[in-house]
C-alpha cells in the first residue's frame, strides 16, 4: 500500500511525512508528460476568493490534461461570501456539483474548514499567510530536478532571500526542506528576519544555518538561491523601503562567480527582486519552476481522486 | 501548606484551592478562572519544598467545571486542585491536559478563519505554547485568551 493511501486533502505541508513528499515528487515525475484521460468525467471546483495567476491557471490546465473539467470564480465578489454566506454553508452546497475543489482564502486556516466541510477531496491553494502546499511542492520538485542530490541523501546549501518573517512560501519550505540534508542561510532585512519558531524548530533537528543581511562573498558556496518578494506594505516607512529594496536585488553581474550548477528559483511574481539580465543565464530557473506547477498538481488531482474512490 | 501561607492567604471554608501555579501564571489564571461575582484570594511568590516561588488561588464557594479544570490545565498542568469542605481537603490532584483544547481559547491571530467565520477554536497545547490548528500560529501559554461565550 502507498504510503499516500490515506491522503485526502492537501491542506498543509505540515500534515506530510518525508516518505510521503518524496512518494508525490515520483508520482509528478510520472505525470510530466501523461495527458491521458484518467479524470475523464471529473470535474474540479476552482473557488479562488483571492487574486491569482499561476495557481488557477495551473489547476484549470492540468484538470483539462488529464480529461477533466473545471468550473469555479476567481473573484470573492462574485460568490455568495459577498452576500454573507459562511464559507462552511458555501463548501456544503459545492460538495455536491465536482468531485475536487481547490481553495485560496484570504483567511488563515480556511482551507482546513473547506476540508471539514467537504465530502470530496480539498486542495489549499493559499490561505492568507499560512500555507500554500502545492507551491511547496512545485518548489521541491523544481529543486530535485535541478539538484538530483536532494533526493539522494547528499548535502545542498539553500539561500532562502526576501520576505522571510511572512512569506508564507518561505515557512512550508523550509519545513518540507528539513526533512532532507540541508544547510540554510537566510539572507533578508533585519526587520523582515526569520521567526525565531522557526530558527528553533531548525536547532531542535541539527539543521545548520546562518542569517545574513546581504548576498555577501559566500555565493559560491550556495547550491539554491530562492528568492522572494518583499513587499512594500511591511515597511511604515517608504525612505526605508527603498533602501532596503536596492540591496536584495540580483543581477547578472552578482552571479558571476556561483557554484556550478547554481540556480535561482522565486515562487512569482517578481517585481524588483531579480532583474531581467538574469533570465538568460543558465541558473535561471523560476520560470520551469512555474511550469513544473502542471506536473506536481496533475499528481496531485490524480492522487486525491483516485484516493477518494478506495 | 507553610506558615508563611497561613500567614499571607486566608483559609476558606468551602471552594477549590489551586495550588502549585507557577508565579507568572497566577494572574492570569484568576482571570481565566474567576468572574466578577467569586470571592477569591490570592498569594504570588509563595515559597514551598518544591517551588520558591509558587502561586495560589483561594475561590470561595465555588468548584471548577470540567471545562476551567481544562482551562487550567492548559495554563498550569502541574498545578494542584484541592476541594475544601468545612476547611478540610477533601480531594486533590492534577487537572488532566486535554490534547487538544475544543471552544476553550480565541486565537491571537485575527486573520485566522476562527476570528472572523463561526468556527469552533481547536488548540494543541504544550507547556509554553498553545498551537492554532487552523491558522498553524503558535503563541505563548501567557498569552492564552478564554472563549467567553456570549450570555
Amino acid at each position: 500500500m502507498s504510503c499516500l493511501s490515506g491522503v485526502r486533502n492537501i491542506i498543509s505541508i505540515n500534515d506530510f511525512t518525508r516518505d510521503q513528499i518524496i512518494e508525490v515528487l515520483k508520482l509528478s515525475a510520472q505525470m510530466e508528460n501523461n495527458r491521458d484521460d484518467c479524470l475523464k468525467n471529473k470535474c474540479l471546483a476552482t473557488l479562488f476568493f483571492e487574486p491569482s495567476t499561476r495557481t488557477r491557471l495551473s489547476f484549470e490546465a492540468s484538470m483539462m490534461q488529464l480529461g477533466g473539467s473545471t468550473l469555479g470564480f476567481a473573484d470573492a465578489m462574485v460568490s455568495s461570501a459577498k452576500k454573507g454566506e459562511t464559507l462552511y454553508d458555501t463548501i456544503k452546497v459545492i460538495t455536491q456539483y465536482v468531485d475536487i475543489i481547490v481553495i485560496r482564502h484570504n483567511l488563515e486556516g480556511a482551507a482546513r474548514v473547506a476540508a471539514e466541510a467537504s465530502t470530496v477531496p480539498v486542495i489549499n491553494g493559499g490561505d492568507g499567510a499560512n500555507q500554500h502546499p502545492t507551491q511547496t511542492f512545485i518548489d521541491l520538485y523544481t529543486i530535485s530536478k535541478t539538484h538530483s542530490e536532494l533526493l539522494e541523501g547528499k548535502k545542498l546549501k539553500i539561500a532562502l532571500m526576501g520576505d522571510l518573517r511572512y512569506g508564507r512560501t518561505i515557512h512550508s519550505l523550509l519545513i518540507a526542506l528539513s526533512f532532507f540534508n540541508v544547510e540554510f542561510k537566510f539572507i533578508s532585512p533585519p526587520s523582515l528576519r526569520l521567526a525565531e519558531t522557526y530558527q528553533d524548530f531548525l536547532k531542535s533537528k541539527n539543521i545548520k544555518f546562518d542569517i545574513s543581511e546581504s548576498l555577501d562573498d559566500d555565493i559560491n558556496s550556495i547550491d539554491v538561491l530562492y528568492v522572494t518578494r518583499i513587499q512594500e506594505e511591511r515597511f511604515p516607512d517608504p525612505v526605508e523601503f527603498s533602501r532596503v529594496k536596492g540591496s536584495y536585488k540580483i543581477t547578472a553581474s552578482l552571479l558571476s562567480n556561483v557554484k556550478k550548477g547554481f540556480k535561482i528559483l522565486h515562487p512569482l511574481p517578481r517585481v524588483f527582486e531579480i532583474d531581467r539580465s538574469v533570465d538568460e543565464l543558465e541558473a535561471t530557473a523560476f520560470f520551469e519552476q512555474a511550469g513544473n506547477g502542471i506536473p506536481v498538481r496533475k499528481a496531485l488531482l490524480h492522487l486525491l481522486l483516485n484516493n477518494h474512490e478506495l | 501548606m507553610n506558615s508563611k501561607e497561613k500567614l499571607v492567604v486566608e483559609a476558606i471554608q468551602n471552594g477549590t484551592v489551586i495550588d502549585h501555579l507557577p508565579a507568572t501564571r497566577t494572574l492570569l489564571a484568576v482571570e481565566l478562572l474567576t468572574d466578577e461575582n467569586d470571592c477569591f484570594f490570592i498569594g504570588v511568590n509563595l515559597s514551598s519544598k518544591s517551588n520558591p516561588n509558587k502561586g495560589i488561588i483561594k475561590i470561595q464557594d465555588k468548584i471548577l467545571s470540567k471545562r476551567e479544570t481544562e482551562i487550567l490545565a492548559s495554563l498550569a498542568p502541574m498545578s494542584t486542585v484541592n476541594i475544601i469542605e468545612d476547611y478540610k481537603i477533601i480531594s486533590k490532584g492534577h487537572p488532566q491536559i486535554p490534547e487538544e483544547a475544543i471552544g476553550l481559547f480565541v486565537c491571537r491571530n485575527d486573520n485566522c478563519i476562527t476570528n472572523n467565520e463561526p468556527v469552533t477554536t481547536r488548540f494543541k497545547l504544550n507547556n509554553k505554547e498553545h498551537y492554532c490548528c487552523y491558522c498553524e500560529r503558535s503563541f505563548p501559554i501567557e498569552r492564552l485568551k478564554i472563549n467567553r461565550p456570549s450570555l
